[in-house]
């Protein structure tokens, strides 16, 4: 499976502060140079696991038992009988060339880590397709993905789903003593898997037709709430 | 030869162990359990899969010490010693009843090091020593360091075995189907690097199944000098259920192929069990052991590149403070800025190898050469060359290098050779060795063949390899001593053909105090070519240098059709035409035109004033830009050009009053740092390039800075601002503790603070005299702080 597939012009716009202002001509020709040089250097990788819910009150999983704490990861696994945990990265090679345009260029780095950025989502995305088509076959659903660090869960969870996930020595991904993923441009995030289908969040602002000239991002408010 | 390898001396084939994991899940070990705890919790089953890898037939086994090492084991309930001692008493116990040796086995920290992660090389070194020590006293016959993934950590667990044990130290890494690690190392680079450090056997372990693992095998037994270890895993693992799927008997079927490029260690890794171990001693029973090709080039490499000197190699010279101001000052305040800038410079310009040279007066080489080389290395995938006279700042500088360098340089002085080469050899690196000795540079090529001889033997004795031994003829001034060009080009000649060894010159002296040096340098350089150069130091933005080598390849016929030469030449970049400029600096600024802003600056210099220019035109224009950017008319890629065009102008300002010599423009002086523990500077370096173009001089510290670095450098700077960034809330701690060393300290200065998950309240409670939610504020923070 090809990982890693786009880089979304529009996320990366959201990313650099873009509220619809003057789009310059030699900014845009940028995002594509910097969004081409991502592609071709990022080495993704992902890998997964599955885990059936036991319990869910208080939640608990096979093997790794009560580590997902809080009322937001309770709440988003509510109705799933199991749940996937996920790690994705892209490699260290971007952060090498992150590195080096810090020192040439800082306008062309800061787009560069806006499209890195945008880069491991679409990894994420293809990666969790993949899943999703799967649970589809025994029809069922999956829900959005949350990440240690999301709502209550806190970001210390992130060293479970790592050690876990074997992600070191799977996918080249650490965590260090500060809960930092390494290399940056890493995911780590639990799924939950449901006999009923899940609500998605909102299409975001960055997948819409009007984003370029939306009124409403320009007032820096979304339509939909 | 160690007593280990006298005692294996006689056999063809030693054989490793397989998996300790696969057996531990086997016999249901927990998810997330940390293996190494076993010994203390179920000793018999540590002891029981040792004595099955025995049974099949292993002669060496590996302690569960896998994890061992301070990092992993935080919050384990026992102390590291501990644990390394009751897992070796296993091993030794079982090892000992079969006559087989105990390996210290000993796997990655589990933290990236520098410049990907936080930990430093150091750091690293200091708990790897924890853990071969902690080996050693327990009883291990040798260390085993295996699925390494970063070259540099392998080297930190290297040189921590080797300075401070006596045992012997096989170092292996695990590659991606890519054929490369995560962090981006060749099977070439590892072995030329590791077997060059002195590890006594280095190989590939884990990673893919054996027949994956064939061609990386051989591409590293073509660079290895030592012995070579292939423990593959039993296959790929299924994506689904992470079992591996290659039986023991083809396992054992496809390992032929390494005994046929002379591997001598042999076992297994992930999904092997000792029914591998068993099959791969059935089929290797008879087996003769072949050997590697291997090619004797003259190599230098960093993890990702190997620069075989097979043809001409350019070395850039452009890091080197002689006789080039900025870049003097840079070294003497620590701007690494100038110089990482230089070396991405000379990267793109086309060098094959960096020169590092740091010798200013009044600084710490030793020190300064550590920083400069981690720095460089961390933008660049060039090896580098290490310059120095000092014997401890070149130590210093190959200690932290991440590859195989070149030291520049001994002569053939013996108290130099006595001094330098066993430094050399220690660190694997190869050497240039000038021509000269106490008595000064010979005039005749006879004699300074002989230094060159003597040099040859001294590196030999200390055992440097030959192909590591590159002779310098030493280029003198035509203008004052004409006759010597034609000693230089024979010494050259001689070291080249009736040495066999490579050669170096630093081409650009050749012209001194001549009209059009330019001239002089690329016929000299044509000339050294054609006598035998191998490596000149030459500038590598040099277009016409440059276009010299790749026409010398083209007409030597080393450069087949041409293609190189055609390949570099094509694309030349042609020169930017002048703009008709009928647009102003403002406008130029705005629209981000880096070299339209600076003409125009220069232009303007002819009737206005320095510092109007800055105070009238350049200052306003970013204002503007950052209104812009405040009300979300530009966003921040055009605020960054916009101070990019700016800085451009500052450039040519800057350039005009030194000219005149009527004092700087500098308005202050900031401190900028990313606080210890956050690696993430981004950020912080937007703030800086804004900073600059308001004129301000801003000291970057760079990130994962520690308090006591921020207080120390406000102080002997006497720096009134500080800012200070923070994109974690796991580090916000540590910007705390920096501001309240600042405070403690009685350094009277300001201190803003900024970062992704700061809020203004938590800034003013931690103590913060400002909170600067975006650049453009913290530019607004530095006027209202130095004016």
């Amino acid at each position: 499976m090809e990982l890693l597939t786009n880089v979304n012009k529009n996320e990366v716009l959201k990313y650099l502060g873009y509220r619809g202002g003057e789009k310059d001509g030699n900014v845009m020709a940028k995002i594509d140079e910097m969004a081409k040089l991502v592609i071709d250097a990022a080495r993704p990788q992902a890998c997964h696991m599955v885990l059936k819910i036991i319990s869910h009150e208080p939640l608990e999983t096979e093997r790794l038992g009560g580590v997902f704490t809080g009322e937001d990861i309770k709440r988003h696994l509510k109705e799933c009988s199991e749940c996937v945990l996920m790690a994705a990265t892209l490699g260290s090679e971007t952060e090498k060339l992150l590195r080096r345009l810090s020192v040439t260029d800082m306008a062309d780095a800061v787009i560069f880590d806006a499209c890195a950025s945008s880069a491991i989502e679409n990894v994420c995305d293809n990666y969790t397709r993949e899943i999703e088509e799967e649970y589809r076959k025994k029809n069922m659903f999956l829900t959005e993905r949350f990440s240690p660090g999301y709502g209550d869960l806190p970001l210390e969870t992130q060293r479970f789903v790592t050690d876990a996930l074997q992600t070191e020595k799977r996918i080249g991904l650490c965590l260090n003593r500060s809960m930092m993923m390494q290399p940056s441009k890493s995911v780590t995030a639990i799924i939950g898997a449901s006999d009923v289908p899940q609500a998605k969040r909102k299409t975001p602002c960055e997948s819409c037709v009007k984003f370029e000239d939306c009124e409403f991002r320009k007032r820096g408010v979304v339509c939909y709430e | 030869m160690n007593k280990l390898f006298e005692e294996w001396k006689d056999k063809e084939y030693v054989f490793f162990d397989g998996a300790m994991g696969t057996m531990l899940q086997r016999s249901g070990l927990k998810l997330g359990e940390k293996p190494e705890m076993l010994a203390f919790s179920n000793p018999d089953v540590i002891y029981e899969i040792h004595k099955m890898y025995l049974e099949a037939g292993a002669d060496i086994v590996s302690a569960n010490t896998f994890g061992a090492n301070r990092l992993k084991m935080a919050g384990a309930g026992k102390s590291l010693d501990e644990i390394i001692a009751a897992n070796v008493a296993l091993v030794k116990r079982a090892a000992d009843e079969y006559g087989a040796k105990a390996a210290l086995d000993v796997g990655s920290l589990g933290e990236m090091l520098e410049p990907n992660g936080s930990l430093t090389f150091e750091e690293a070194y200091d708990m790897y020593k924890e853990v071969a020590e902690a080996g050693e006293k327990a009883g291990c016959d040798l260390i085993l360091i295996e699925t390494m993934t970063d070259l540099y950590e392998a080297k930190a667990a290297l040189l921590a075995a080797k300075e401070n044990t006596n045992l012997p130290v096989f170092v292996t890494m695990t590659f991606e189907q890519n054929g490369r690690t995560f962090s981006g190392c060749t099977p070439s680079a590892m072995a030329i690097t590791l077997s060059a450090l002195g590890a006594d056997a280095v190989g590939i372990n884990c990673s893919l199944g054996p027949e994956e693992i064939l061609p990386m095998a051989k591409e590293a037994a073509r660079h290895a000098s030592v012995p070579l270890i292939v423990q593959p895993n039993a296959g790929l693992p299924d994506p689904e259920t992470g079992e591996y799927h290659v039986s023991a008997i083809e396992f054992a079927e496809s390992m032929r192929g390494f005994a046929k490029i002379g591997a001598r260690f042999v076992g297994g890794c992930c999904g092997t069990t000792p029914e591998y171990i068993r099959e791969i001693r059935k089929v290797f029973a008879n087996l003769p052991r072949g050997c590697a090709e291997k090619d004797g080039e003259s190599v230098v490499c960093t993890p990702s590149k190997v620069v075989k000197i097979d043809r001409v190699r350019v070395i850039g010279e452009r890091i080197n403070p002689t006789g080039k101001k900025v870049l003097r000052e840079a070294l003497k305040t620590g701007d690494m800025d100038y110089i990482l800038q230089t070396a991405v410079a000379e990267t793109e310009g086309g060098a094959d190898i960096l020169d590092i040279n740091v010798g200013v007066p009044g600084i710490d080489e030793k020190e300064t050469m550590e920083r400069v080389v981690k720095a460089v290395q961390s933008v660049t995938d060039l090896p580098l060359q290490i310059d120095s006279s000092s014997p401890e700042a070149l130590e210093a500088g190959l200690r932290v290098c991440n590859g195989k360098a070149i030291v520049n340089s001994v002569n053939g002085e013996d108290k130099v050779l006595n001094r330098v080469l066993p430094i050399v050899k220690k660190y694997g690196a190869a050497v240039v060795g000038l021509t000269l000795d106490e008595n000064g540079i010979p005039k005749t090529w006879q004699e300074r063949a002989k230094i060159a001889d003597k040099i040859l033997n001294a590196a030999l004795s200390y055992g440097i390899k030959k192909e590591d031994v590159f002779i310098d003829a030493l280029t003198l001034t035509v203008s004052a001593e004409q006759d010597a060009v034609y000693e230089t080009l024979k010494t050259v000649k001689y070291a080249k053909d009736i040495l066999g060894l490579k050669t170096v010159l630093g081409v650009s002296n050749i012209s001194f105090g001549l009209p059009e040096r330019g001239a002089i340098n690329r016929a000299f350089l044509t000339l050294a070519m054609e006598y035998g150069l191998d490596l000149p130091i030459i500038n590598p933005n040099d277009r016409a240098m440059m276009g010299a080598v790749y026409a010398f390849g083209a007409l030597s016929g080393k450069d087949k059709n041409c293609d190189f030469y055609t390949e570099k030449m094509a694309n030349a970049p042609k020169v930017e035409e002048k703009s008709g400029s009928d647009v102003t600096i403002e406008y130029a600024i705005l629209k981000g035109l880096k070299s339209e802003t600076a003409q125009i600056c220069e232009k303007l210099l002819e009737t206005e004033d320095e510092l109007d220019i800055i105070n009238k035109r350049l200052i306003p224009a970013l204002d503007e830009a950052g209104e812009k950017y405040e009300k979300g008319v530009f966003f921040l890629p055009q605020l960054l050009n916009a101070a990019n065009a700016s800085k451009a102008a500052f450039e040519v300002i800057k350039k005009s009053i030194e000219a005149k010599g009527t004092g700087g423009v500098k308005k202050g002086k900031i401190i900028m740092a990313t606080v210890k523990g956050d690696i993430h500077d981004i950020g912080k370096n937007i703030v800086k390039v804004i900073l600059e173009n308001y004129g301000y001089d801003v000291i970057d510290l760079g990130r994962d800075v520690k308090p006591e670095v921020v207080v120390e450098c406000a102080i002997k700077e006497d720096v009134k601002l500080v800012g200070l960034s923070a994109l974690m809330t796991t580090t916000l701690k540590s910007m705390e503790e920096t501001i309240a060393l600042i405070r403690k300290s009685g350094h009277e200065c300001k201190i803003m603070c900024g970062g992704a998950v700061l809020t203004e309240s938590y800034a003013m409670e931690i103590g913060a005299d400002f909170y600067a939610k975006d650049a453009k504020a913290s530019a607004d923070i530095a006027k209202k702080v130095l004016g």
